[in-house]
């Protein structure tokens, strides 16, 4: 139907991809992140979704001025041709080493969780063939299979009834306990699972509705906020401060307390089910990374350059590294994101600004 | 990997289609040649069944030709031999009425018109050519469908016959409107083809797509639809059946309603409707005889079996292979004692049972009637009983493969249960390497091939991708009739309500 056209994401599609790129590995791990705030740690997603708002009105007024570029062209149009490639480089590199360190988690904690004794290879492999089969499909494939991905893992909110049940809620309320410096420290430890809105800096040329934008991203991510604060409730209730501490996938053990007569110890399924989660999130970061690469050569899309990417993932993902410099690597990756978001739109806002460019 | 085969193509077989296409000038070099007694004796030289008759009827010597087992004997005498005698001077359209004269330089299209049937009179004194339309070749009575059963409603379906199909469908949409489009197919079968709409629902899009694509079909014969439909496919690599084929004319009629187009075509009794979408593929019109509750029941049923066929015993292999955790300890007890016997690993276990299943199925349908249910006891008491004593497979598996081989025998159309029990074995195999994980790699995989795929230009997993949120309401659903006055979404007609709304 809508082969040629450029604008092709409806408004749930643009909900659905921020809210599913956000979500992936990090919530997993979310609640023990931030277990320095202790109780009121159903708190920080709420706070988080405040920044995330705050920093989405410069990036959506910089896109509202080019409604037809992705950051990729304005940013070689604001900073010069030389810089601007060079920060593109920096940034597809970004997207690259994001995704490896989202896959090179996600195949860690399915060895640890559910399956010990398969090779690392062999569960990397098709995973990366079926995001390069999602690639081939553009932007609306990424953003259908975020939609799958919410309606496929979202009934699993029924599984904190488990922990709700025998809760009592007078420990959620918010005593500010343990003081501020903990509480922004482990919002700034917890922010890496807000990563993913920023994306609308290079899908937005392809929305069809520019104008609500706003709205449909904003709701994404209120969405994903309404998940993170019900799941740090949820362990709030249920675990003690100790285990908190002390559990690293909380999420995993909520999903362990869940029973059927029929079925028990449901995280190898909940944990299989987060493919789609993973799937959404790698899928929409490499597209980005390819999208950088069609920039960079001629501006024609062609499946090399998904193929490229890919290759550019397994590269990184089998560099044979030790552990504590790979964790090095994805942790410098955090950073740079963390001030990518910060500056570049806002910086570039000032510079289109202080040109004199005109809204278009 | 499609543009390395073309090219392996076009380099093995340059010469040769040269050398077709030298042949085929030749052909074209025919077209206006002249018509003489001898050039169309010539053409159907070692045509057996081709008759030559002459007679003289007052001083006109009258020759006639025709394909004796393509015509009608009855029709020939009646209409032609008879009135023949009668002929004075050469009038001849005073006695055959419905005789159409033929130019003496069109030589292809003569020999066009005998192979379609037609009887040829030439005049040899006033030197004139007529044809007269005999064409009567032996068909089958209209039957009930074999593979399309279904308990209430009309029982009569398709036939070989392209002329006996459209009636079956012109008379139960009387309207001007119900148009019915033709072409031929096929250079050396030369099959006709019609396909019908409703001029005023259809979508003018959609109509002029079918058409194109039937027009670009350049090949020697097609054999049925199942093949037509295999070449106007958008994505032929896909796994799934994209148009729905139906023996049925109520179900064509429920389509054609809707919006949506049919092809037919001679020697087939099946009609493609285009486009369609996933769910339709599970749909029956029985849905709309029975009463709601009832459908929808077997509604849902229907797309449950979809996902237990697919996904119930490769569970089985992922969870005795990889995640035995995950069962009670009294589920667990149970499985591992049924299979204490077995000397394999689940997943070949699972493969096993699964094909002799699918060779049984095979088996069966090959079979003549008469030894098919004795196949079906069997293999019933062989694998259900004896397997088991001997401790090949365990219980509980046969019990599990036995309802997800039924279960993929629901959705009403056959290829759609082909291509499930297909995809079957991704699953099994996905669970035996990589479990669970394995399991929803290629769950995930399936999803989004679906909601990539499209009809027609329309998405096949449409409900899924929204089109109409009334779609949910007639094809997942289905409510009671008095409120369903819609047309689907994935049909895009041009007028969305069959009814209009309130008392008036």
């Amino acid at each position: 139907m809508d082969k040629g056209k450029m604008e092709k994401l409806n408004n749930y599609h643009v909900l659905f991809l921020i809210q599913n790129v956000m979500i992936s590995m990090n919530f997993i791990r979310l609640p023990h992140v931030i277990h320095e705030s202790g109780r009121d740690m159903w708190l920080i997603p709420i706070a988080m979704g405040v920044i995330v708002q705050l920093l989405l009105i410069p990036m959506l007024m910089l896109c509202g001025r080019f409604p037809n570029e992705t950051l990729f062209s304005i940013n070689r149009k604001l900073v010069g041709k030389y810089l601007g490639t060079f920060i593109n480089l920096l940034l597809i590199l970004y997207m690259v080493i994001s995704v490896t360190s989202i896959v090179d988690d996600f195949i860690e904690v399915i060895q640890t969780i559910a399956l010990g004794r398969v090779n690392k290879t062999l569960l990397f492999i098709p995973l990366l063939l079926l995001t390069l089969y999602i690639l081939s499909g553009g932007i609306k494939t990424v953003a259908r299979t975020c939609v799958l991905a919410f309606f496929m893992t979202v009934w699993m909110i029924y599984f904190l009834n488990w922990t709700f049940e025998p809760a009592k809620f007078t420990s959620v309320i918010p005593l500010f306990e343990v003081g501020a410096k903990p509480f922004f420290h482990s919002l700034f430890l917890g922010f890496e699972s807000m990563l993913g809105f920023e994306l609308v800096l290079f899908f937005f040329p392809f929305i069809i509705n520019k104008k609500e934008s706003f709205k449909y991203v904003t709701g994404g991510v209120w969405l994903t906020v309404f998940i993170y604060t019900l799941v740090c409730l949820a362990c709030v209730v249920y675990f003690s401060e100790w285990q908190i501490g002390n559990i690293r996938y909380p999420i995993l053990s909520i999903l362990r307390a869940v029973e059927f007569s029929f079925i028990e110890r449901i995280e190898s399924l909940g944990l299989s089910l987060w493919i789609f989660l993973i799937l959404s999130t790698i899928s929409a970061y490499l597209w980005v990374a390819k999208r950088g690469i069609t920039d960079l050569s001629s501006g024609k899309s062609q499946s090399w350059q998904a193929y490229l990417v890919v290759m550019l993932v397994t590269i990184i993902f089998f560099l044979p590294i030790d552990r504590v410099t790979r964790e090095t690597l994805y942790e410098w990756n955090r950073y740079f994101a963390f001030s990518f978001i910060l500056i570049l739109p806002t910086f570039l806002l000032i510079t289109n600004l202080f040109r004199g460019g005109k809204p278009s | 990997m499609r543009s390395i085969y073309e090219k392996w193509m076009k380099k093995t077989l340059e010469v040769r289609n040269q050398n077709d296409i030298k042949e085929n000038q030749k052909v074209d070099q025919k077209r206006n040649e002249k018509i003489t007694i001898e050039a169309i004796e010539n053409e159907f030289r070692y045509v057996s069944d081709f008759i030559k008759m002459e007679m003289e009827v007052n001083d006109e010597r009258i020759l006639i030709f025709y394909l004796e087992s393509i015509i009608d004997a009855s029709i020939l005498q009646r209409h032609l031999l008879v009135p023949l005698h009668r002929i004075t001077n050469d009038a001849i359209l005073e006695v055959i009425p419905n005789a159409e004269s033929i130019e003496w330089d069109q030589l292809s299209s003569l020999i066009n018109d005998v192979i379609n049937g037609n009887t040829i009179i030439l005049l040899q004194n006033s030197r004139k050519i007529y044809k007269v339309d005999t064409y009567g070749p032996p068909e089958r009575a209209i039957s009930s469908s074999d593979t399309e059963t279904n308990m209430l409603g009309p029982k009569d379906a398709f036939t070989e016959s392209l002329q006996t199909n459209v009636s079956l469908i012109k008379r139960r949409i009387k309207s001007s409107k119900l148009k019915t489009k033709s072409s031929v197919i096929g250079k050396e079968a030369r099959t006709n083809v019609s396909f019908m709409y409703l001029e005023d629902i259809a979508n003018e899009e959609n109509i002029n797509q079918v058409e194109k694509r039937l027009n670009d079909i350049e090949i020697d014969g097609v054999l049925s639809t199942s093949i037509l439909k295999q070449m106007i496919e958008d994505q032929p690599l896909s796994l799934f059946p994209v148009y729905l084929s139906t023996e049925k004319p109520d179900v064509a009629m429920s389509h054609l309603l809707d919006g949506r187009i049919a092809i037919m075509m001679d020697n087939s009794p099946e009609v493609i409707i285009c486009p369609t979408t996933f769910v339709n593929m599970f749909n029956s019109t029985e849905d709309y005889y029975a009463r709601w509750t009832v459908a929808n029941m077997i509604r849902m049923i229907r797309f449950a079996g979809f996902f237990i066929t697919i996904l119930l015993t490769s569970t089985y292999v992922s969870v005795l292979t990889f995640h035995p955790e995950m069962l009670p300890p009294h589920l667990l007890n149970l499985l591992s004692q049924s299979r204490s016997q077995v000397p394999f690993p689940p997943v070949i276990e699972v493969l096993g049972i699964e094909l002799v299943i699918e060779v049984l199925r095979e088996a069966g349908a090959r079979m003549p009637t008469k030894v098919g249910s004795t196949i079906g006891i069997v293999g019933g008491i062989v694998i259900g009983t004896a397997a088991v004593e001997a401790g090949l497979v365990s219980n509980i598996l046969i019990v599990i493969v036995a309802v997800s081989a039924l279960a993929s025998f629901l959705p009403s159309s056959f290829e759609m249960s082909s291509a499930i029990r297909f995809i079957r074995y991704f699953f099994i195999v996905s669970a035996g390497f990589l479990g669970m994980y394995g399991q929803f790699l290629v769950l995930a995989w399936l999803l989004i091939h679906l909601t990539n795929m499209t009809s027609l230009g329309t998405p096949y997993f449409t409900p899924v991708i929204p089109r109409k949120w009334t779609d949910y309401l007639k094809d997942v659903f289905r409510l009671p009739y008095f409120l369903l006055n819609v047309r689907t979404g994935a049909s895009r007609a041009k007028k969305f309500l069959t009814r209009p709304y309130g008392d008036d």
